[in-house]
């Protein structure tokens, strides 16, 4: 017995450096021979002839990042556009609908009003606001997107971008987690398991969160129409707020290819090791199949994990807007308190708050804001009354949001604010369930908000110079 | 799902199949589901099973190992999608995984799974495979995109060569399954005996160590079917290996004890990054 | 406008340092701890290293290596010999077998986190040593077996020294010195001293690492000669007095003609001769399981929009590769596909 391991041991010794190499040849010339009997080949240019010809698009100098470009385009618009419809039938339905009944319910049986506040008004609408928003969109974007991988084009992305990913010292493969990040960054981070190397997964994982998420893009939309598309000229508002939603799109792009090359160069050392991938054929989607699986796997799960964190989150926002001292509630306590720090960074207490207590999903930030600037300046007849989340149209928000004190300089930050902080918390626990570690599930959520800090805090220093 | 009449049908040998999910409390025959990334091997997973795994376009994928079951002719069989790999002589984790369970946790049957558009590639796999385990059957899937770029696979000749069953199939239409069943279920029962190929041509350089060191294995362990493998991971260095051979695993008659391998987690990503704290 | 980089470079590693910063403030005491391992260890190392040169070790040459003072240096032999990890004969200085045991391990560990480095990362060669000598102090008994276990056992490190295993037992070291090759041989390099860290730092930057074949052309007046990758070299006897050879037998040799793989381009197919030991571990592995094996024959796929990676077309399946892994692979055969 120790005689076989002592044996092996020193034939290692004396063959060891070259046995793998041998073996995998010796392995490969047989496949060969056996490949030979048994497969025929036509001529290359009749096997695979499609493939090449779409190949030879899709990577093409001129024509490869177009296509892509153009492709992801599309996907977005089909997501936006597509996930209304939807959208506005679950909020009728749950929110419109479910949440005037079940206060009914609790109304009828008699519960004390603080339960169906706690409850109801707070854990059930926070619920029910987050899949309402939220899952149609990713009803929508996960399949899209799941027929293009399963269809063999993703690949090919990550073959096109990896110069670009590697000058940042990271994996072309990052390109594609970052794109499904603008879907949803918890699946973004649960898509870079297809990294290989630990140190390039960790860098796309950190980064993923500079994509901006479903849920971030109507805030953006929103804030871009009624700021900065209103200081515009009319006619060019549409395309004015518009670009500005691009600019903050991009902005993230590149800081997150910036921070990746920041942490490549620095906690996170080491040449980018290599690039090796197959190039599978490209194969016809199973469109039904795709459907469902994408559904199972993606969106199920991540709205799962959303509404697990929306829940508590929304009888916390019903509690500090409702418990009271000194007349006070403890949400205005906060916002009093951190507004003078605030506008240092031209946001304020209602911003800080909105993000603190939003944690759950970006989605109900903007609801949530708006509860809170009713709360604190005693809007009368506005709102649905404390703790309870609301939406309004665009003309309503704006003229709210400026009684609160808001300027163009608010809402420029408060867009980059969106980009820059941290995760939501689905996302944390999924960086935290990914890496196993504490320590870059923090750095993961606290670079972002340092990042967010320091860029509202240069812009609104040169606005009040200015 | 089968039906009275058409269990007795030899057209339709698929009637007998009872898909059972993950159900897998008692079973008589455990299989392992192995091949490359990119084979549609989820796709033949999920067509005997009736679950719906869904792996992509893209190796590494399939993390955890996946489980179900389903029965045939009266038999039940656990079966086991091990993660998609290139090869099983690598250090990672993924090949560790779909290595460990072929040798040690002794299926009855290993399926491979190999793209018909690319053969050649797909051998590598299962030339390791056969080194490893005597039961075992070739599914050469995608057998319609093959033809749709004017390749043909002669089943035949890879059968022969081989010296296991090999079954062409097009998973993603359903075709080819009940073919597949059948011969899983030939090679499990005993009817249908492999000889599998054994790599021929070690080159040179190597030969005469592996020889040296499968001589003295098998003259410890005469029973050991696989001694050459054995001889080859330990000449890689693989501690399992090692270990199994400080522990006297290989003593038993059957070759290997027969022991249940753990079930394997989704491994929490290792950040070890260099040059910095851990 | 130059671009800020070091600026920026600060910036990230001061965020870097946040975190472990914040940490270690708690563990001043483990800290402690920790220096008194790694300068008790390193006494080891340069204990056994001075053994195994047949040289005489002494407080002021200890003083001298560890770059501490004699007063340090003396205590430091005391604690030692009190621990029974040192002991004296005749008044000479020697390893006790405890003490021998333990310097193999700090060494196994050294030797087997550059193994992780070159395997496993991207870290560049210049900072293997570096990187090692700190965590050689850091690592579990645990720690390093799962280590060993997870890079295949390894019996040399990347510089062709041999790495003890857990038992403390060397595998031989081999070769002759560069400098010492008569003219006309062809010699396989296996290892490369790493340190001084200059003089590696200078072989590295010529692109010269174990496993790499030269071709001596003459030995005289104090420079070595040699062709390496088809291409002329000159080394001083300092440069070529650092790197260990083996002979290689005429079967092993190279074809004089080849040229790799990134010079393939659209419409040309060719034959893998080897792949170069630069690239090592699991890049190597990974290269080989696509199909990137001696004797395959490669055909020109596509390039990637912006020209890098390129594909090639490999025993019947696409890969894509970078262009600076493809300049790694060398080829014989180039011709046109019909």
């Amino acid at each position: 017995m120790n005689d076989i391991l002592e044996t092996a041991r020193n034939l290692r010794i004396e063959r060891g450096e070259n046995f793998h190499d041998s073996l995998v040849e010796s392995i490969y010339s047989e496949a060969a021979k056996i490949a030979k009997d048994a497969v025929s080949t036509p001529d290359s240019n009749i096997a695979f002839r499609l493939d090449k010809t779409v190949d030879r698009l899709v990577t093409s100098r001129w024509l490869g990042f177009p296509i892509m470009f153009l492709l992801l385009a599309v996907v977005f618009w089909i997501t936006i556009v597509g996930a209304n419809y939807p959208s506005e039938f679950l909020s009728t339905l749950l929110v419109d609908l479910g949440h005037p009944w079940l206060q009914g319910i609790f109304l009828s049986l008699g519960a004390p009003s603080w339960l169906t506040g706690v409850l109801i008004d707070g854990a059930y609408l926070a619920a029910a606001w987050v899949v309402s928003v939220m899952l149609p969109p990713m009803m929508v974007f996960f399949p899209l997107f799941t027929l293009l991988e399963d269809f063999g084009y993703l690949p090919r992305v990550a073959f096109n971008l990896d110069s670009i990913f590697r000058k940042a010292g990271a994996h072309g493969k990052q390109a594609l987690t970052m794109s499904m990040g603008f879907g949803c960054n918890a699946a973004g981070v649960v898509a870079t398991r297809i990294i290989d190397s630990p140190r390039e997964r960790l860098i796309a994982i950190i980064t993923n969160n500079f994509s901006l998420c479903n849920g971030r893009w109507p805030t953006q939309i929103l804030i871009a129409t009624i700021f900065i598309g209103a200081a515009a000229p009319p006619y060019l508002a549409g395309l004015v707020s518009a670009a500005a939603v691009v600019f903050i799109a991009l902005l993230g792009v590149s800081l997150s290819l910036f921070v990746s090359w920041g942490l490549s160069k620095t906690v996170l050392k080491g040449e980018v090791s290599t690039f090796s991938l197959e190039l599978p054929p490209y194969r016809p989607p199973r469109i039904l199949q795709t459907l469902y699986t994408s559904l199972i796997d993606r969106t199920l799960f991540v709205l799962w994990r959303a509404v697990v964190f929306a829940v508590p989150a929304g009888a916390v926002i019903w509690l500090i807007s409702n418990i009271t001292i000194s007349n006070l509630s403890l949400a205005e306590w906060f916002i009093n308190t951190v507004d003078p720090v605030a506008v240092i960074f031209g946001l304020n207490g209602v911003i800080f708050l909105a993000y603190v207590i939003a944690i759950p999903a970006n989605e109900i930030v903007i609801p949530t804001i708006l509860m809170l600037t009713v709360l604190t300046i005693k809007a009368a007849g506005a709102g649905a009354g404390a703790g309870v989340l609301f939406e309004m149209d665009d003309a309503q928000t704006a003229a709210l949001l400026k009684q609160g004190g808001w300027t163009l300089l608010t809402g420029m930050n408060l867009m980059i604010f969106s980009l820059l902080h941290n995760p939501c918390s689905t996302t944390i626990y999924t960086i935290y369930k990914e890496t196993g570690s504490v320590k870059w599930t923090v750095v993961s959520t606290f670079l972002p908000i340092a990042m967010g800090l320091i860029v509202t805090f240069v812009l609104t220093t040169i606005w009040h110079l200015s | 799902m089968s039906s009275g009449a058409c269990e007795v049908c030899p057209a339709n040998p698929n009637a007998t199949l009872t898909k059972l999910g993950v159900d897998y409390e008692k079973y008589d025959f455990v299989i392992g589901l192995a091949g490359n990334p990119n084979t549609g091997k989820s796709t033949v997973f999920n067509s005997l099973t009736g679950l719906r795994q869904h792996t992509g376009n893209w190796p590494g994928k399939t993390v955890a190992r996946a489980e179900g079951a389903f029965e045939y002719s009266g038999k039940k069989y656990k079966i086991v999608d091990l993660p998609g790999t290139y090869s099983l002589l690598s250090t990672s984790h993924d090949e560790e995984i779909a290595r460990d369970f072929i040798l040690f946790g002794n299926p009855d049957v290993t399926v491979i799974v190999a793209d018909a558009t690319r053969i050649e590639r797909n051998l590598n796999l299962v030339l390791q495979v056969l080194e490893i385990t005597d039961r075992a059957v070739l599914c050469v899937n995608l057998m319609d995109e093959a033809k749709r770029n004017g390749i043909s696979v002669d089943i035949r000749a890879l059968s022969r060569d081989l010296g296991i069953p090999v079954v062409p199939a097009s998973a993603r239409r359903g075709e080819g399954i009940a073919d597949l069943l059948r011969m899983i279920h030939r090679v499990a029962i005993g009817e249908y005996v492999c000889k599998p190929r054994r790599i021929k041509s070690l080159s040179p350089d190597i030969a005469l160590a592996v020889d040296e060191l499968t001589k003295k294995i098998n003259k410890e362990y005469p029973k050991l079917r696989n001694a050459r493998w054995v001889a080859l991971r330990l000449l890689e260095g693989d501690q399992r290996m090692i270990d199994a051979i400080k522990n006297g695993e290989f003593a038993d008659t059957a070759g290997l004890h027969k022991r249940e391998s753990q079930p394997l987690k989704n491994r929490p990503l290792n950040v070890n990054s260099p040059g910095v704290d851990v | 406008m130059k671009f800020p980089v070091e600026l920026l470079t600060t910036v990230f590693a001061a965020f870097g340092l946040i975190v472990p910063g914040v940490k270690n403030l708690f563990r001043s005491k483990k800290q402690k701890d920790f220096l008194e391992r790694e300068l008790l260890e390193n006494a080891l190392k340069h204990l056994y290293d001075c053994d195994s040169k047949g040289l005489t070790p002494s407080s002021e040459s200890l003083a001298g290596a560890l770059q501490i003072r004699q007063k340090v240096a003396r205590e430091l032999l005391e604690h030692l010999e009190v621990t029974n990890l040192i002991k004296y004969e005749d008044e000479r200085l020697s390893l006790t077998q405890e003490g021998r045991g333990y310097a193999l391990k700090v060494i196994r560990i050294h030797r087997l986190w550059e193994s992780y480095l070159a395997d496993k990362t991207g870290v560049s060669e210049n900072d293997w040593h570096q990187i090692a000598e700190e965590r050689e102090h850091q690592l579990t008994d645990e720690e390093v077996d799962d280590l060993a276990v997870k890079l295949g056992n390894p019996l040399y490190d990347p510089h062709g020294d041999p790495i003890p295993d857990k038992e403390g037992n060397i595998p031989p070291a081999k070769g002759i010195l560069l400098r010492d090759v008569e003219p006309g041989a062809t010699v396989k390099i296996f290892h490369i001293e790493d340190e001084p860290a200059e003089v590696y730092e200078q072989i590295t930057a010529e692109k010269i690492y174990p496993g790499l074949t030269l071709r001596i052309i003459d030995n005289k007046n104090g420079k070595i000669y040699f062709v390496a990758n088809g291409e002329e070299r000159v080394f001083t006897r300092l440069l070529s007095g650092n790197i260990s050879v083996v002979p290689i037998p005429a079967s092993e040799m190279e074809p004089e003609i080849y040229t790799t793989l990134d010079k393939v381009g659209e419409g040309f197919e060719c034959e893998i001769h080897k792949v170069s030991k630069i690239i090592r571990g699991q890049q190597r592995r990974r290269l080989m399981d696509l199909g990137f094996v001696p004797g395959s024959r490669v055909s020109f796929e596509m390039s990637s929009a912006s020209g890098d990676p390129v594909a090639f077309r490999v025993k019947g399946a696409v890969a894509a590769l970078r262009l600076e892994q493809a300049r790694q692979i060398f080829v014989t055969n180039v011709k046109k596909m019909s």
